[in-house]
């Protein structure tokens, strides 16, 4: 007899159907598998994910199925999540438009699966990274809400970090 | 009808101008991410030591109204660190001006100041091959130590919010005036145009704020390669400002018995410290060479300190500062770093390191006895301990054939690892907290002792269950009728072990 798997069902009702360890990777359903089997699973487990789209979903469990074995740095380790790169392949799986990285990372947050999250929010930074206020604005569709008076404010009482 | 009111500064809330835009984002946009995750977004912007993080902070905080908001009180303005004398002058004269001080001091929780200013430094002298008090930038004609004192002063008074204070890299000139806290001496000829400005600034401080004001932290660190004595002007300007220090780190002091307890003769204002740490400082016991009858007693500036963490630590005669902080009968609590040399045998031929045992089981067995001067300590914390590599299987045979109850009266105590924990058990409160190398250990259960550090079944240390801990540690909550209360962490401080002293599952 197979093992059985857990079936993960998106906000438009996409069924997918995956190995337990797959799942596990979102510590969320892990609690839940645990806190409602508590023996073990013994037939296919059914969890709805009322607020993930399906084909946000499937990239999530794309990431999941890629990482199922992978060791990830200590969650409590501050120093080694920040300090640790961007795999090449996740650079690769987060070549996608903003909207979609967006959504991954707070598919993510919701399923509590740290790497993703801690990933996308890398990817989102080095965007960041090096850009003036217009680039930024312009990257992110960010619109100006400052007036001229308030920017001349901000740039002056901020003069003190850049006098290094 | 009662009337209330938001206390704080009016500025804190500043209203929009009526030009102000409203956006209003799609849910897919950077600006609708909740804020863990934009906190986490900038957090990875890069490391905020490095000058590019900064710029790219202040970008950030010029993109729009809703990441200005986020950047200056969770990053900008929560962090705020000095590395010159220029770039507090420039925070100064847009964030100190009296009376109209900025509202962003509100968002201050940690300040560094690197190098600061001392006294005859203000027109930037250069001086090679000695401390390097080096500011040579010109521009900075009007800017003298008396100004830099006043804005310091007002910075402390106004940042409300302040947790840690950190001024690192002191040169050996460094120095606040001590009025306020210690009258002058009246054949010194300190007195000077400083000290009497800020004693007008104490009196008009202590107009202002009437409550107690507690810091949570205060580092000091002396400049690269000089260990400098400790004095009260190191921290009398923060003293002035603040009640209560709730922690003092000291790095690469000298503490001299002899200056502190001089220094503080004339005290007119009662210093609370709550915990002392020492990274790397030496102990100089002047006092007795030069009062060699005299009794030291204990001083002012240290009279409230109930812990005492002692780290790197540098000569055994480093160890008689505990002497000197306990003269204050309030002394509870010492935390020992493990991992200092001099607790390990400096015998060249020894391939590994090995506990000096002859020499520390002693001090240990005085230190944790309970009587004279130490009947007050009640929790002792040995820090950065590795435990597993200490234990040596062929003594455990041979030491659980003794009676730990005649230990403490034995004069020949035994050089080894299970002597040491017998005589720790007589500590009330014990913590162990694991070293990093330790925890990557592993042990094998042995039927006859509990553990050694060969090689077969291993069990890794942080799998070890309680019986396993109960059974490595058998010699410590075995002795002095099983008092002590362990508790075994790892270096994370996760708990790996607690045996409270009316549990019996030995």
């Amino acid at each position: 007899m197979s093992e059985p798997k857990v079936i993960m069902v998106s906000s438009d009702e996409e069924r997918f159907k995956v190995d337990q360890v797959v799942a596990e990777k979102s510590v969320t359903i892990k609690n839940m598998i645990r806190d409602l089997n508590p023996d073990g699973l013994t037939e296919d487990f059914e969890v709805p994910v009322s607020t993930i789209r399906a084909n946000v979903l499937s990239k999530v469990l794309e990431w999941c199925e890629h990482h199922k074995t992978t060791v990830f740095p200590d969650e409590d380790d501050e120093d080694a999540k920040k300090t640790a790169p961007i795999e090449e392949w996740d650079r690769t799986f987060f070549r996608v438009d903003q909207e979609m990285l967006y959504e991954i990372i707070l598919a993510a947050n919701f399923l509590n699966i740290t790497p993703l999250r801690d990933s996308g929010c890398k990817i989102v930074a080095e965007m960041i990274r090096g850009k003036s206020p217009e680039e930024l604005r312009k990257v992110f569709n960010i619109t100006n809400d400052f007036t001229a008076e308030e920017e001349a404010a901000i740039r002056r009482e901020n003069e003190w970090a850049e006098d290094r | 009808m009662k009337k209330y009111q938001l206390i704080g500064r009016k500025k804190l809330f500043v209203r929009s101008s009526s030009k102000s835009i409203k956006v209003d984002y799609p849910p897919q946009h950077i600006c609708s991410l909740p804020l863990e995750i934009l906190m986490d977004i900038f957090e990875y912007c890069g490391d905020p030591s490095v000058v590019n993080y900064l710029q790219t902070m202040l970008n950030l905080s010029l993109t729009c109204k809703k990441f200005h908001g986020i950047i200056n009180r969770s990053f900008l303005y929560n962090h705020v660190i000095f590395p010159s004398h220029r770039s507090f002058k420039s925070f100064a004269v847009d964030h100190l001006v009296i009376d109209n001080t900025s509202n962003k001091l509100n968002f201050i929780k940690f300040i560094e100041f690197i190098n600061p200013m001392i006294k005859g430094n203000s027109n930037f002298e250069i001086k090679i091959a000695g401390s390097y008090s080096i500011d040579a930038e010109s521009s900075f004609d009007n800017w003298n130590f008396e100004d830099y004192l006043s804005c310091f002063n007002h910075l402390l008074s106004h940042s409300f919010g302040l947790k840690v204070l950190v001024m690192s890299e002191i040169a050996p000139e460094f120095a606040f005036p001590v009025d306020g806290i210690s009258s002058p001496v009246p054949t010194s000829s300190s007195s000077n145009t400083t000290s009497s400005s800020l004693s007008s600034f104490w009196s008009k401080k202590k107009t202002i704020i009437s409550n107690n004001r507690t810091i949570e932290k205060v580092i000091l660190k002396t400049q690269s390669g000089w260990s400098i004595p400790f004095k009260l002007s190191h921290i009398s300007t923060i003293l002035v400002n603040f009640d209560d220090i709730q922690e003092l780190e000291l790095s690469n002091f000298i503490i001299d018995d002899f200056k502190i307890i001089s220094d503080l003769s004339n005290a007119i204002k009662p210093i609370n410290i709550h915990k002392l740490t020492l990274n790397s400082c030496l102990y100089a016991n002047t006092f007795k060479k030069k009062f060699k009858t005299k009794k030291l007693t204990s001083s002012i500036m240290f009279d409230n300190v109930k812990i005492l963490q002692l780290n790197h630590i540098l000569s055994g005669n480093d160890l008689s500062i505990i002497d000197f902080i306990k003269l204050n009968n309030k002394l509870d609590t010492l935390i020992l770093d493990l991992n200092s040399s001099i607790f390990y045998n400096p015998d060249p031929t020894l391939k590994s390191k090995v506990f000096h045992y002859s020499k520390y089981n002693k001090f240990f067995k005085l230190l944790c006895s309970g009587v004279g001067g130490y009947s007050r300590l009640s929790n002792l914390t040995l820090s950065n301990f590795d435990l597993v590599d200490c234990f040596d299987h062929s003594n455990s045979h041979k030491s659980n054939n003794q009676n730990p109850a005649n230990i403490m009266d034995d004069d020949q105590a035994e050089n080894n690892l299970e002597s040491l924990l017998k005589f720790l058990g007589y500590i009330k409160n014990l913590t162990i907290i694991l070293s990093k190398e330790c925890s990557v250990r592993k042990v094998k259960t042995c039927v006859k002792c509990g553990f050694s550090t060969s090689s077969t079944n291993d069990l890794s240390v942080e799998d070890l269950n309680h019986s396993n801990w109960s059974k490595l540690l058998k010699p410590l909550i075995t002795s002095n009728e099983g008092k002590c209360i362990v508790k075994v962490f790892n270096y994370k401080l996760d708990t790996l072990f607690i045996r409270d002293n009316d549990d019996d599952t030995i």
